[in-house]
């Protein structure tokens, strides 16, 4: 259990973003679903655009350019604006066929089923304690002293740089469990509620169809441009793959994120809960187009609070946060982008030698 | 075959089961409430019928492929954001769709109902909403059966679009039971009657006459036994009704009934009780005040096994669609709608009858 504060304490700081949360939810509506609707719009047109101008680099090359960052932007609205925060419930009350997170499927490899059913629930509920949380360095990284040093973590860095290249796919590969399905490492932690058979219909379906979609449909479509085209998209999908991973490594990675043991989150209370929350998780400060870029997981604090408050609302909520952190003398991790990308950096490569001082100790 | 690689191409290519469905709120820009599913249909008129009913006449838009009398259609509006939708009978003639592309929803104001009562202040004419196709097989057969048309309340709506068209070739005796100065339509009604000797129709002030009953039907029809029998009403009416036809010697075969008007949402938190269905799976559950349960532990404790993750509110695993009745979400401590939407099961409690689809 954490004891940071007293079980009053916890009560009443739950109470307070429970306020919060209730504030924001009781004012959901039209302007609401006119935003999303709104930022789905631009997204459309950014994703024609971009496949149509790509075409034209036939032309002049510059128009290739135009076409291949027009993509990237709306591969990224697709996957963070949109499809994170649709996916995450936010939009469900609007009672849309299109818009809610029970039809949702996304530009990006990974089926958004199993994406739902890990992120929201194992990343959500357990966030940083290690062991449940799955996404805490996503099996290949070392990004904590809880867990042991192996040689492996000597060369994470380039690990890193590569996961982040082949981010969709990692995530894909990742979310269905893969270790499980395709090696057979079971966890006796985990209850399966998908079998493996179903997970690698799912994998490989949703795999083959965005294939078939950037790497053959399109590059045909557009005959003598096929291969400008192929690589077109192949560029948007890892200027996408580039951005959303370095985004959500900064807000779970950053230097001074904390991890938690099983043992202390038993019995956890909401307060307790809300707490883990807030020092497990860290901001980004930036424009507003930024903040949409990022799908608002520049707020990421919020997000790890209310997951289901449509995302745009956490800019507005993000001073009552600060002040019931500092109420209570909670840390609240915030930085701009390149304070803390360069310690996320900083964290990979510190994990990525055996921990000195925890040697020192156990001599001790 | 063809239909299965369509809807694997607009996944492929569009993430959606339909193409049109991602282009949806770019056309949305161009024909307002555009929705890929369902039709568009523009408001000619909101006409009074009386205090506690209104039709809303509607154009429907030329894809529209039309109904046969006594069917009904989903009506979709947007309030605040949110789509509610709801049934509703169709109370015009296929004629007069056939020469104007022009339906009629005879709608009752429900007391504290979500669509009902606000729609007539809140929507304009020339605004569009959006229906489903014409659904259900409350409709008359070809042949040349007399009919008995028994209905209560505004449970006239299908049979006026029954008599509109069938009054020409029918054998139809209409007993229409209200409260008294309620009956509606009754000139529209009347100069039917009086232009068709085929049809009889006796209006009955249920408060003074009381419901159906043996008397009612041997004094106004006395025939009954010969026909087909048609009833649409509340359900308790439609209950009594069907009992005491078929003990009158009625077959099963020759009664046919359509439950009307969407439960109003009643003094919640009084009356919890009721039976939560799992359409998908037909299991009936009853619930009763005192154990509170959430649909999710009701569905696991009937051997169900939906989807599920943290119990808590938080992930949206459990979603599942409700298809009609009201929930209690506890997080947000607000009721639902009565109609078709998504709920989560780990904190939604049953309020009443609710029909979930699992």
């Amino acid at each position: 259990m954490n004891n940071q504060l007293n079980t009053e304490q916890f009560e009443n700081m739950a109470q307070e973003l429970d306020a919060i949360r209730e504030n924001a939810h009781k004012d959901l509506g039209q302007k609401d679903a006119n935003y999303i609707r709104k930022i789905i719009r631009i997204q459309r047109i950014l994703e024609i655009t971009g496949r149509i101008v790509m075409v034209l680099g036939f032309f002049n090359y510059v128009y290739w350019i135009v076409g291949v960052v027009a993509l990237s932007v709306a591969k990224i609205l697709d996957n963070m604006e949109i499809g994170h925060n649709v996916l995450h419930g936010q939009y469900d009350w609007m009672n849309d066929e299109n818009i809610n997170s029970r039809t949702f499927e996304w530009d990006i490899a990974c089926d958004a089923s199993s994406w739902k059913r890990v992120h929201n629930y194992e990343h959500h509920t357990y966030t940083n304690i290690i062991g449940k949380d799955r996404d805490f360095g996503y099996g290949l990284l070392r990004l904590s002293s809880d867990i042991p040093w192996r040689r492996k973590n000597l060369w994470q860095f380039l690990t890193y740089f590569n996961l982040s290249i082949l981010f969709e796919w990692g995530i894909a590969y990742h979310e269905m469990a893969a270790e499980r399905v395709f090696i057979g490492r079971k966890k006796s932690n985990r209850k399966q509620q998908i079998s493996d058979k179903q997970l690698k219909k799912k994998f490989f379906g949703k795999a083959t169809r965005q294939i078939f979609k950037d790497y053959i449909f399109f590059p045909l479509l557009s005959g003598p441009m096929f291969i400008y085209v192929f690589f077109g998209n192949l560029l948007a999908n890892v200027i996408r793959n580039l951005w959303t991973s370095t985004i959500i490594f900064c807000g779970h990675f950053t230097e001074n994120v904390k991890t938690f043991s099983q043992k202390e989150c038993e019995n956890e209370t909401r307060g307790q809960w809300y707490y883990r929350q807030m020092l497990g998780s860290s901001n980004l400060t930036g424009h507003k187009w930024f903040h949409i870029m990022t799908g608002h997981l520049s707020c990421q604090i919020e997000h790890h609070l209310f997951p289901d408050i449509p995302a745009h609302r956490y800019v507005d909520m993000v001073p009552k946060v600060k002040a019931v952190a500092e109420k209570y003398g909670i840390e609240y991790n915030s930085g701009s982008f390149f304070h803390q990308y360069a310690t996320v950096l900083r964290r990979v490569y510190r994990f990525s030698l055996p921990d000195r001082k925890a040697v020192i100790v156990s001599k001790a | 075959m063809i239909d299965k690689t369509k809807k694997w191409f607009a996944m492929s290519l569009f993430n959606h089961r339909q193409v049109l469905g991602f282009f949806e709120p770019l056309i949305q820009v161009f024909l307002p409430n555009y929705m890929a599913n369902k039709y568009r249909a523009r408001i000619l008129k909101l006409r009074n019928e009386n205090s506690e009913v209104y039709s809303l006449v509607l154009k429907v838009n030329k894809n529209w492929k039309g109904f046969k009398s006594g069917q009904h259609v989903e009506l979709v509006v947007e309030k605040n954001g949110t789509k509610l939708s709801r049934i509703f009978s169709i109370s015009s003639s296929p004629q007069l769709f056939k020469s104007k592309r022009v339906i009629e929803l005879s709608i009752q104001r429900q007391l504290k109902g979500r669509i009902t009562e606000w729609l007539p202040s809140a929507v304009k004419t020339g605004q569009y909403v959006n229906i489903s196709a014409a659904i259900g097989d409350f409709t008359i057969d070809n042949s040349n059966k007399p009919v008995l048309l028994i209905a209560a309340g505004t449970g006239i709506t299908p049979f006026r679009s029954i008599l509109a068209n069938n009054a020409n070739d029918r054998d139809i005796h209409l007993l229409y039971y209200a409260k008294p100065e309620k009956h509606l339509f009754i000139s529209e009604l009347k100069s039917i009657q009086s232009l068709h000797s085929n049809v009889s129709i006796t209006f009955i002030n249920s408060t003074i006459n009381g419901r159906i009953s043996e008397n009612h039907l041997s004094q106004y029809c006395p025939d009954f036994n010969n026909r087909q029998c048609y009833i649409c009403g509340p359900s308790e009416m439609i209950q009594s009704t069907k009992n005491l036809l078929l003990s009158k010697g009625l077959s099963n075969q020759n009664i046919y009934f359509e439950y009307f008007g969407s439960a109003p949402i009643k003094d919640i938190g009084i009356e919890t009780s009721g039976t939560v269905s799992f359409f998908k799976s037909s299991i009936q559950v009853l619930t009763k005040n005192k154990n509170k349960q959430s649909l999710l532990e009701m569905a696991e404790s009937a051997d169900l096994k939906p989807i599920t993750g943290c119990r808590m509110g938080l992930c949206h695993q459990c979603v599942c669609e409700k298809k009609q009745g009201t929930v209690y979400n506890t997080l947000t401590k607000t009721f639902s709608d009565t109609g078709k939407e998504d709920v989560q099961l780990c904190i939604c409690v049953p309020v009443g009858d609710v029909s979930i689809n699992l």
